[in-house]
């Protein structure tokens, strides 16, 4: 464990500092987080996944703060998602390339991108609400 | 032990995946609308990129094709607003796809915007590129994997992979033998729920793989309903035997895996899989009376009379859905969804064994994508079922629901065929000439006896083509909530004459027709007889009113006209033509008018109601700050507000529309297009406040300086009476029974929870978050009625004895009464509530209880002119 969040913060996905300074950090929430275990995948992740109640009062943490996606009002905390379509969307694409290039050979390549949800930075005082000690 | 800080999303945030999809978003529509993608610096990884070698003319000409339509017309077109439909991303995977010579092109700037949108390598070497090098796949190819399906251009075919077919082999070899003799252990509910949500997976290319778990699904689905399913070890520690027929269908299906790629069980066509237009349209139609279906694109016209139906051993025994107003006691021949569902099924039957021969006689005839059957019928039941057969479980229609799903997986369906199916209105649903009669379900018959007959007009015919346009176009006409329910209401009359006219008087559809002018009147005569005897009022249970039977009669001679082409004029009550039946007519109408409701109909509120209110509120008030948002005191406020201004509660408060939503003004020709879609009830704009110079102050000065404002004025801009935009000025009041206290309050509930200008005002906060709803009358009337029990506690009072006299037209009778006791004259009171004075007339007529002294004062004197 301790060698993967070394690993992580080499590659600037988190903060690691002593434990005793969360005593000092205005605003600071600590929230659980679990190491998520997939298929043998020699890279666990960090996962915070606060849905897992510990108590009768524990309302499910910072997660429950957020509204469904899309939801009415509340796009700047949670914006609608569309991933839904996406593999619709592809096929509709190669449907209308074959109708513009009939005798043409279409080529495909599928990519993606690498921690991917570590791309999106948090403003500095949003990153303390996620805290793990 | 560390303290933890994450620097960019996790895992596990709800809101992770929506603020990455804008980042990705964002590259695709970098990727997709970059407008000189050639004058890019070619990244690394593109010159990496390895082209597969160009087909040979035998390949090229081999592709499979297609075609264009009104939905798909090639990428220079697109028909689609959508930008991101060049590169379609699921969260971090996306797939670029595009002609071998521009290939590179396309995949360069595709590359070239992710850097864009998550940073260059170059900027920041401590942080991994956003495409990692490692895992780049350096071949294009005419097939790839994306989202676990393999994707092939020539054949523009989606393809369920083989190792996901390997996977569920062995997961049901596994369950094979956890369930043969002699020891059968049993599977796990977790062993089980795997092969069916690997088998969901595939469904969109494998219908078949649906149809052949639908009993296990079931199975399941039973079992976790009756079980404590949140506990993971139950998923685990428990083994079900499953029945052998399941075990049979599993086997059948096992023995179709790994046979080839391109097997059409578990394969498809992108044709057949993405929205276009149908190759063929076919219409059905089912009655009591028997069933017929009709296509223009083979063309094919069939019809079956029950008698058919009974022949053929269809299930003719059944009870209709008691919305449609059937009298209970007579037994229908069938149920109807029932038969709409067999009649589609014979349609489809008859279009496949048709397109089938064509086929076999040369394959050739196949278009590009294959046939797209576009299945119209008026019943949202039946087509439901033949989309999705899990969801009935009624023994015959699953039975006849699987049936024709392993109908349409069959070879040459599941190959060539995707059948959908679209709801048709029923008026519209006559498919030419053939099933007018047979159609049960009437829709906008008030209207569809406007236009003329075709024998009975000397028109021109491009005048004749004119007026049908219009009357077209009048029928198609948005008339918004409240009468699209009275048309309704009008239908569902029309349907239950019409079954009347079958059942019991015994016509048909054949004989229907012929029916001539006196026989009409005499039916309808008969009818109103019937009706009067027999209906009664669903909520009181009193016989119907004169006014209903009247309306009764109104559909149902709309509904012979429609089906008969007799003159309107003969079937009015006021008709000349036959006197003694008109007389007829009118004796029963007024036989039943004279035994109207008993009263009190609408008792008014008194003094000791709103100090009860108001006492509530401020109760309510007491225990939290915030209370003035919710329903209590927002019903207070508009109760306050109502018995100044007299209006109905649809001028305040939604009537007919579902909660969550409001009902609007109509979109057609008739309003301004300002107005249009713009709610019914009183917006922020209607509500003016003044103050004492008559000076206009803007909300927020009023809601700063709630004391300097002295007047409301308010915008009845829309009237359920002719005139429109009308204005009446109110002056602030003493007591808590005050106009423009009111006003103030309900507008600082809806600035405080953030309405919309385009919203209504009659809103409440329904969550403790701050979300809000729109006030309903019915929310309305139940306040009110607390207020009476609070007001008198004694169950004799006149007011408990008659408390259901208390509903929303409480206001208006508390405002004309208030007026009236002031003496002013009925001409006054009806011009102040813009009322018609027959009106004013009537309600203080009906009422059994005038309102006291203080509340007329209070409301007589608030009113300027």
């Amino acid at each position: 464990m301790d060698e993967h969040l070394r690993k992580e913060e080499k590659l600037s996905y988190h903060i690691l500092l002593p434990r005793f300074l969360f005593r000092f950090l205005f605003g600071l929430h600590l929230a659980l987080f679990r190491v998520a275990y997939k298929n043998n995948d020699p890279d666990p992740r960090l996962c915070v996944d606060p849905t897992s109640t510990v108590s009768k009062t524990d309302n499910g943490n910072s997660n429950a703060q957020i509204p469904d996606p899309g939801a009415h009002r509340g796009h700047d905390k949670n914006p609608p998602i569309h991933y839904g379509t996406a593999f619709m969307r592809q096929l509709v694409w190669l449907w209308n390339l074959r109708i513009s290039y009939p005798q043409e050979e279409i080529l495909q390549l599928a990519d993606d991108v690498s921690v991917a949800f570590h791309r999106i930075l948090y403003d500095p005082l949003m990153a303390l609400v996620f805290a793990t000690v | 032990m560390h303290l933890v800080i994450p620097v960019g999303t996790i895992f596990g945030a709800r809101n992770s995946p929506s603020f990455y999809m804008e980042a990705g978003e964002t590259r695709s529509h970098l990727a997709g609308s970059w407008p000189d993608a050639t004058s890019l610096p070619l990244q690394d990884l593109v010159e990496q990129v390895v082209l597969p070698p160009s087909p040979t003319p035998a390949e090229a000409a081999a592709f499979a094709q297609a075609i264009a339509d009104s939905q798909h017309q090639g990428i220079a077109n697109p028909t689609t607003a959508n930008p991101e439909r060049r590169l379609p991303s699921f969260v971090d995977d996306s797939c670029t796809a595009h002609v071998s010579w521009y290939f590179r092109t396309a995949i360069n700037v595709v590359v070239w915007a992710a850097s864009i949108a998550f940073g260059f390598p170059s900027e920041d070497p401590t942080h991994p590129p956003c495409i990692n090098p490692i895992k780049w796949i350096k071949d294009a190819a005419v097939r790839v994997k994306f989202l676990g399906f393999l994707l092939d251009t020539r054949q523009m075919r989606v393809i369920w992979p083989l190792n996901k077919q390997a996977k569920l082999s062995a997961l049901l070899l596994e369950l094979f033998l956890q369930q043969s003799p002699p020891h059968r252990r049993g599977s796990t509910p977790q062993s089980i729920a795997k092969i069916l949500g690997l088998l969901r997976h595939g469904a969109m290319v494998a219908p078949l793989g649906t149809l052949q778990t639908l009993r296990l699904q079931f199975f399941l689905n039973d079992i976790v309903s009756k079980a404590p399913a949140k506990l993971r070890r139950w998923w685990q520690g428990i083994r079900l035997v499953l029945p052998c027929p399941i075990i049979n269908d599993l086997r059948q299906l096992q023995s179709t895996l790994l046979s080839d790629e391109l097997d059409p069980r578990w394969s498809r066509l992108i044709g057949l899989i993405i929205p276009r237009d149908p190759t063929h349209i076919s219409r059905s139609d089912a009655s009591m009376n028997g069933m017929g279906a009709w296509s223009a694109d083979l063309p094919h016209m069939r019809r079956l009379s029950m008698a058919d139906l009974k022949v053929c051993a269809i299930p003719t025994h059944g009870r209709h859905n008691p919305q449609h107003h059937e009298p209970k006691a007579e037994q229908a021949p069938a149920h109807i969804n029932t038969l709409e569902f067999f009649g589609i099924f014979i349609k489809l039957w008859f279009l496949l064994r048709s397109l089938k021969e064509t086929y076999d006689a040369d394959p050739t005839t196949v278009p590009p994508g294959g046939f797209r059957i576009l299945a119209l019928a008026n019943n949202t039941s039946a087509l439901s079922w033949l989309q999705h057969a899990t969801r009935t479980k009624h023994p015959v229609v699953c039975r006849l629901a699987r049936l024709l799903t392993a109908f349409l997986s069959s070879p040459f369906p599941a190959a060539f065929v995707r059948v959908q199916g679209k709801h048709l209105p029923g008026l519209k649903n006559t498919a030419g000439s053939s099933l007018p009669i047979l159609t049960r379900t009437i829709v906008g018959i008030r209207y569809a006896t406007i236009p003329p007959s075709s024998s009975s007009t000397n028109m021109p015919s491009p005048a004749r083509r004119l007026v049908l346009a219009c009357l077209s176009n009048q029928q198609r006409t948005d008339r918004g909530l409240v009468r699209n329910k009275n048309d309704r209401t009008m239908d569902s009359q029309a349907s239950a004459f019409r079954s009347w006219l079958f059942t019991t008087a015994g016509y048909s559809d054949i004989t229907l027709p012929g029916m001539t002018e006196p026989d009409a009147l005499a039916v309808l005569a008969t009818y109103l007889d019937f009706k009067a005897r027999t209906a009664l009022n669903p909520q009181t249970s009193d016989p119907i009113q004169a006014k209903t039977l009247n309306n009764h009669l109104q559909a149902a001679a709309a509904y012979l006209c429609l089906v008969t082409s007799l003159s309107v004029s003969i079937m009015s009550s006021s008709s000349s033509s036959n006197p003694r039946l008109t007389s007829f007519f009118a004796d029963i109408l007024r036989s039943r008018a004279k035994w109207a409701a008993p009263h009190p109909k609408r008792l008014p509120y008194t003094h000791a109601m709103f100090q009860a209110l108001a006492s509530m509120v401020k109760e309510h008030l007491a225990t939290s700050k915030s209370a003035h948002l919710d329903l209590l005191h927002t019903v207070f406020d508009w109760i306050c507000l109502g018995v100044f201004t007299g209006s109905r509660s649809g001028k305040y408060a939604q009537t007919t529309a579902p909660k969550g939503s409001f009902a609007k003004v109509p979109d057609s020709w008739a309003p301004p297009p300002k107005w249009r879609n713009q709610p019914l009830v009183f917006l922020l704009s209607d509500f003016t406040l003044l103050d004492e110079n008559l000076c206009v102050m803007p909300p927020h000065d009023a809601l700063k300086n709630p004391k300097r404002c002295c007047w409301l004025q308010i915008r009845y801009r829309f009237d359920k009476s002719t005139t429109n935009f009308s204005l009446r000025r109110y002056c602030r009041g003493k007591g808590f029974l005050c106009p423009a206290f009111a006003a103030l309050s309900i507008i600082r509930r809806a600035t405080t929870l953030q309405v919309p200008c385009n919203e209504p005002l009659g809103v409440y906060r329904s969550n403790p978050t701050g979300s809000y709803t729109y006030l309903r009358s019915s929310e309305i009337i139940t306040v009110m009625r607390q207020a009476v029990t609070a007001a008198c506690p004694n169950p004799l009072h006149h007011h408990r004895i008659n408390i259901k006299a208390v509903i929303a037209h409480s206001n208006r009778v508390t405002a004309a009464e208030a007026l009236f006791s002031m003496k002013l004259s009925i001409e006054d009171v009806a011009f102040r509530l813009r009322w018609k004075p027959e009106s004013v007339q009537r309600c203080i007529r009906e009422c059994s209880q005038f309102v006291d002294d203080l509340t007329a004062a209070t409301i007589s004197g608030a009113a300027i002119l």
